[in-house]
């Protein structure tokens, strides 16, 4: 799209000079608003790896300490509530403020853990498949479509029964079911710069494949692959509450969020805190690491830098 | 084609069912809704071995002998009496005024059928056939008299003869097999009318039952509910008269809920930890017996099952529960003792502790290994747990292939059949693929013990095995289970120690 | 054109055939049905004869084989080996119902994301369009099962106005519908708006408000039939990944659907319904990507030549 646009709209007529004029003012204050879903995001993302790194200093017990006399307390605003654990313990006595400080380490963990899995292999593939084309492209694009076709959730299922349901193999197992959607975007876009003059350029000036691709291709794909990859972390945080849900989540008593809210689900109707207050971290971390990804991909958006 | 027609009538019946808007009323006064847990996958008893149609078949038939919901003691019911004229021979006689709900007479022949023809014949792949293999064959003597022949002498016949649900030979002649999977027809108090795959099974009452004023309740209606906050839910909304299976933590939401109570049915199924003494299934610290007292020590078992089981649920000092036939009275057991734990550890050479496996499979998420496992970390023992909740099949596989390294946790219901046989075989017996004591002699305890049909010489034999279990600690029993129902105050029903409320007999309070 | 359409086509029969072979060995290499099936007493030899009679004590390669001759012969999945009944036949009875839901479900979420993807379109970047934004991320920031359970507890519980489960009447769909709504609304919003901004930035579009048309108008004859059509491709492949949603919807409301079925199956190891409901829902999917795929061949005939 060429500055044309722009001129278009302010010679246009009446009506369109006069949206382009309030627009522009628009455009600054949507700017800051903008950044500020992104900001808020992008906080809510510190958080949480703040409450991860400093977990031991943050909470207030050792998540695995249990007390079978002190089981099932509320939460201080309750009634019978104590400051002792000022966000109640679970059915084994244990402090639920200190298990969800430690829940963060684990999020992260299988977030990150599952996109970097996934994204290693999907770029992998995707650079080489887009880079080379041929034979290896069209195996490449075969075996995305076969796997998006393959439901997502049997496949998880499958390969965490299989393997064994314990943290690594619960990473591996969501990193390897979504490795295509890495590959999709990195095949698609490497394609596009493929055919761009300064690779072409590049190419053209003798330089080796190895550095073309390194120099030139790989830090154009970073863009589009950041984006995905924090709307992944966030959707593999989710994934491995479903996983929770049937029984193949991480194990007890490791202080999971997914693992929390997934054995609290019976009792939302009487100790309701042993599931929403996990659920409320889930969703919180969801939600911002979900909104610092659509900041940076409105970012990263070459149409809207014109506006 | 036919598969095509079927697909598309079920879209139309579905269709034309969503076209009718109600929402359920409360259960009206001649009916009864049941919110079971798992669904069904045949009408037919001999070709499942599912829990649940074990809970719904006393509805719809008759078993040879029924089992006192309290004591666990059997009494005639389609049998009005029996003997045992030979060590190989049982002889039962059986009412004659029982008729099916086609309009069929129950007769010795129907009793033969049911065990020959839809249990024993290799053709139809029962999997109820490993019951009942004792049996050689059945003899009809007259209509109202009929033997069973074993191949060796059975003294736990009448147990498994609990659950022998007596079907309509004519009936099952007029009908293919697949017909049979979904049609239930039986003698019971119930008539079953229809069953909605993954939804429910609908049974009204049989007006010519041969038990006077049962059932109570005209018509019953099995729901599936998976999920136990849905049950608990369905419950409340009003839906629901009965909800089988609650968890212990959801009790407190009954208070302030006058409607409603909560039904405790202690049952035989026992929790116990099973070591890998043999080290079948690798090197373990816990083939050393001072280890696996000092793991008995050191778990503090009332607490936790005070705390953890909940009312009704009671701790075993033996490897059954008190109910079943042959449990030692005055068995011995080891105390709660953290200091004798890291003593007796220290002795056989663990004074820091070790590490060690942990195998679960519990259906819900199990507490008292959790706060057992706390436990043992306080005196250095750092547990590793493996969970297959979302996999039991394959920790039973698992387990045959002698793969549970450590200690297993394992259930065991015993099949409802309250007999030390039951429960003690399958894990001490040589032959066993669960076995993981290893111990000659208690598998030629169990062996004698078997075959014989002296009820003292079995007790005896039963009390030297469970000695040999106290003694070496092959399991460390933990406690017997409760189950906790959720039901409607106005509603009067029994739970069973063989885990199957006495839905036949439920009436209303007023 | 028919030598793309042959083409997209043996590419769909690879990708099917890829599918079933790996889902197969994967899953009858851990097959056990006689530990779930039969009673906790049995011996060896029991569980030998069980095996034998199913037919798994032969080499795997064998087993598929069989299998897949099976298939080709008339789509016979084999039979479960819990329920004694043909494999399809429990697929094909569970299929309706996960159908009606998603179907309700997303008339739910389109019927949502249209106006909200306008709005959010229209004021881009204002407060209007965050507020909507969030709200919709809630969809997919929140656990479903919890959403569902306290869904239930609120409307079927303490108001009492619908029904806690089950699939009677109409109002039974309710409920799941709305929950299954908010796992795929978020990614409907974002197509609309984006299909809408896409579209509002066009040549014609200027053209049309250069002339004065009135900008409603303009929305609603140009921009919002094109930003409709990404939606409706996606629809439909998105059936597929609408089962990791209907798994946890259709447990926690009891609907008798595949979803249901599927981890009821894994769950006891029914291995042939497992296989069955993957090799379907494989299917759909593989189906729905041909059908976009040629559609949008047909619609703009330079991919072809792709």
């Amino acid at each position: 799209m060429a500055p044309a646009d722009i001129t278009m709209t302010d010679k246009t007529a009446n009506l369109a000079d006069a949206r382009a004029r309030r627009s522009k003012l628009g455009i600054w204050m949507s700017r800051a608003w903008r950044f500020r879903m992104g900001v808020f995001g992008g906080l809510i993302f510190a958080l949480l790896v703040v409450m991860a790194v400093f977990a031991p200093w943050i909470a207030t017990h050792d998540p695995f300490e249990q007390d079978i006399l002190f089981r099932l307390t509320p939460p201080v605003f309750l009634a019978g509530g104590d400051w002792e654990h000022w966000l109640g313990t679970d059915q084994l006595g244990r402090d639920l403020f200190s298990r969800i400080v430690y829940g963060a380490r684990i999020s992260l963990a299988i977030g990150v853990g599952a996109v970097l899995v996934a994204g290693l292999i999907g770029v992998v593939m995707g650079l080489l498949a887009g880079f080379f084309g041929g034979w290896l492209d069209a195996i490449v694009d075969f075996s995305i479509n076969a796997m998006l076709a393959f439901p997502f959730i049997l496949l998880a299922m499958t390969l965490v029964i299989v393997l064994g349901a314990s943290m690594e193999n619960i990473i591996l197992a969501l990193g390897i079911s979504n490795w295509p959607i890495f590959a999709r975007v990195a095949r698609v876009e490497t394609k596009k710069l493929r055919e761009q003059e300064f690779v072409v350029a590049a190419q053209a000036l003798g330089y080796s494949t190895v550095r073309v691709i390194f120099r030139h291709i790989l830090p154009n794909l970073t863009a589009p692959i950041l984006v995905i990859a924090t709307v992944e972390i966030a959707r593999s945080i989710i994934r491995e509450t479903f996983l929770s849900f049937l029984g193949l989540g991480v194990q007890p008593p490791t202080p999971s969020w997914g693992l929390m809210l997934s054995e609290g689900r019976d009792y939302i109707l009487t100790i309701w805190w042993l599931s929403t207050l996990p659920g409320v971290a889930i969703f919180l971390a969801a939600l911002g690491i979900n909104l610092t990804g659509d900041a940076l991909r409105d970012f990263f958006d070459p149409r809207l830098k014109r506006r | 084609m036919k598969q095509l027609r079927n697909k598309l009538a079920a879209l139309a019946a579905g269709g034309l069912a969503l076209a009718m808007t109600a929402v359920p009323a409360l259960a009206a006064k001649d009916s009864m809704t049941i919110a079971f847990v798992d669904k069904f996958h045949t009408m037919e008893p001999y070709q499942t071995s599912a829990r649940q149609m074990l809970q719904m078949a006393y509805m719809i038939w008759d078993p040879l002998v029924l089992r006192d919901p309290d004591t666990g003691e059997l009494q005639p019911h389609v049998a009005t009496s029996w003997s045992n004229p030979e060590p190989t021979i049982w002889e039962f006689d059986i009412r004659d005024d029982i008729v099916f709900h086609s309009g069929n007479k129950l007769t010795a022949e129907s009793v033969r059928y049911t065990i020959e023809g839809r249990i024993l014949d290799p053709d139809v792949n029962s999997p109820r056939l490993p019951n009942f293999k004792w049996i050689k064959s059945v003899e009809v003597v007259d209509d109202d008299t009929f033997r069973i022949h074993t191949h060796e002498p059975y003294p736990i016949a009448l147990q498994v003869l609990n659950t022998l649900y007596v079907m309509d030979e004519k009936w099952a002649a007029e009908h293919d097999f697949q017909y049979i999977q979904e049609h239930a027809m039986g003698s019971g108090p119930y008539q079953w009318v229809e069953w909605n795959k993954g939804s429910n099974v609908v049974l009204k009452k049989n007006p010519n039952y041969w038990m006077e004023g049962v059932p109570a309740i005209e018509n019953v209606t099995i729901r599936i509910v998976p999920e136990t906050a849905t049950r608990l839910a369905e419950l409340f909304a009003g839906s629901v008269d009965f909800a089988m299976n609650l968890q212990l933590d959801q009790l407190p939401s009954f208070e302030g809920r006058p409607n409603y109570e909560v039904l405790e049915g202690r049952i035989i199924r026992v929790d116990f930890w099973q070591f890998d003494s043999r080290e079948r299934a690798s090197e373990s610290p816990v083939s050393d017996v001072r280890v696996r007292k000092a793991i008995a020590h050191a778990i503090n078992k009332e607490l936790i099952v005070e705390r953890l089981v909940g009312r009704g649920g009671y701790r075993v000092n033996t490897p059954m529960s008190p109910y079943h036939f042959g449990v030692k009275e005055d068995a011995g057991w080891y105390e709660y003792d953290p200091e004798k734990a890291k003593q007796l550890l220290a002795e056989a050479g663990y004074p820091d502790g070790f590490e060690i496996d942990l195998w679960q499979y519990s259906d819900h998420q199990n507490l008292p290994n959790q706060a057992a496992m706390q436990m043992l970390a306080k005196v250095g023992i750092k547990v590793n747990l493996n969970d297959y909740r979302g996999n039991t099949q394959q920790m039973g596989k698992l387990r045959r292939a002698g793969q549970v390294t450590g200690i297993g946790n394992f259930n065991w219901g015993s099949y409802n059949i309250f007999d030390a046989d039951a429960i003690l075989v399958p894990f001490f017996d040589m032959e066993s693929s669960n076995n993981y004591a290893g111990n000659e002699e208690l598998s030629d305890i169990l062996e004698k013990a078997r075959f014989s049909v002296d009820p003292e010489f079995r007790m005896a034999q039963y009390a030297k095995a469970q000695d040999i279990i106290y003694e070496e600690v092959y399991w460390m029993p933990f406690f017997g289970l409760v189950r906790f129902y959720g039901k409607s105050v106005d509603l009067d029903i029994k739970a069973g120690l063989d885990e199957v409320p006495r839905f036949q007999f439920a009436k209303w309070k007023n | 054109m028919r030598q793309y359409i042959s083409k997209k086509l043996l590419h769909a029969i690879g990708v099917a055939l890829v599918i079933s072979i790996v889902s197969f060995f994967l899953l009858f290499y851990t097959a056990d049905p006689a530990t779930m099936l039969l009673p906790e007493n049995a011996d060896d030899e029991d569980i030998a004869a069980f095996n034998a009679a199913y037919g798994l004590d032969r080499p795997l390669l064998v087993q598929y084989a069989d299998y897949m001759g099976k298939f080709i012969g008339g789509f016979d999945f084999g039979t479960s080996w819990v329920a004694k009944v043909p494999a399809s036949q429990l697929v094909g009875d569970a299929l309706w119902p996960t159908l009606l839901l998603a179907l309700v479900s997303q008339i739910i979420a389109v019927g949502l994301a249209i106006p909200l993807g306008i709005i959010s379109a229209i004021k881009r970047n204002s407060l209007l369009d965050n507020f909507t934004t969030l709200f919709v991320l809630i969809g997919q920031a929140m656990p479903l099962f919890w959403l569902g359970i306290v869904l239930m507890i609120v409307f079927g519980v303490y108001l009492q106005w619908l029904p806690v489960s089950g699939s009677g009447s109409w109002l039974h769909i309710i409920l799941p519908a709305v929950t299954l709504a908010s796992f795929v609304l978020p990614l409907n919003m974002r197509l609309v708006r984006s299909g809408m901004l896409e579209v509002m930035n066009q040549d014609y579009i200027r053209t049309a408000r250069a002339k004065g048309v009135f900008e409603n108008k303009v929305i609603a004859r140009h921009a919002l039939r094109n930003a409709t059509i990404p939606l409706v491709t996606v629809t439909g492949i998105q059936f597929g990944a609408l089962l990791g949603g209907a798994v946890v919807t259709e447990t926690v409301f009891s609907w008798p659907g595949l979803g249901r079925l599927a981890v009821e199956s894994i769950r006891v190891g029914d291995f042939p319904v497992v296989q069955a409901i993957v090799m379907i829902l494989a299917g759909f999917t593989i189906l729905a990507n041909l059908a976009a795929d040629i559609g949008v061949a047909w619609l703009d005939p330079r991919i072809r030549f792709d």
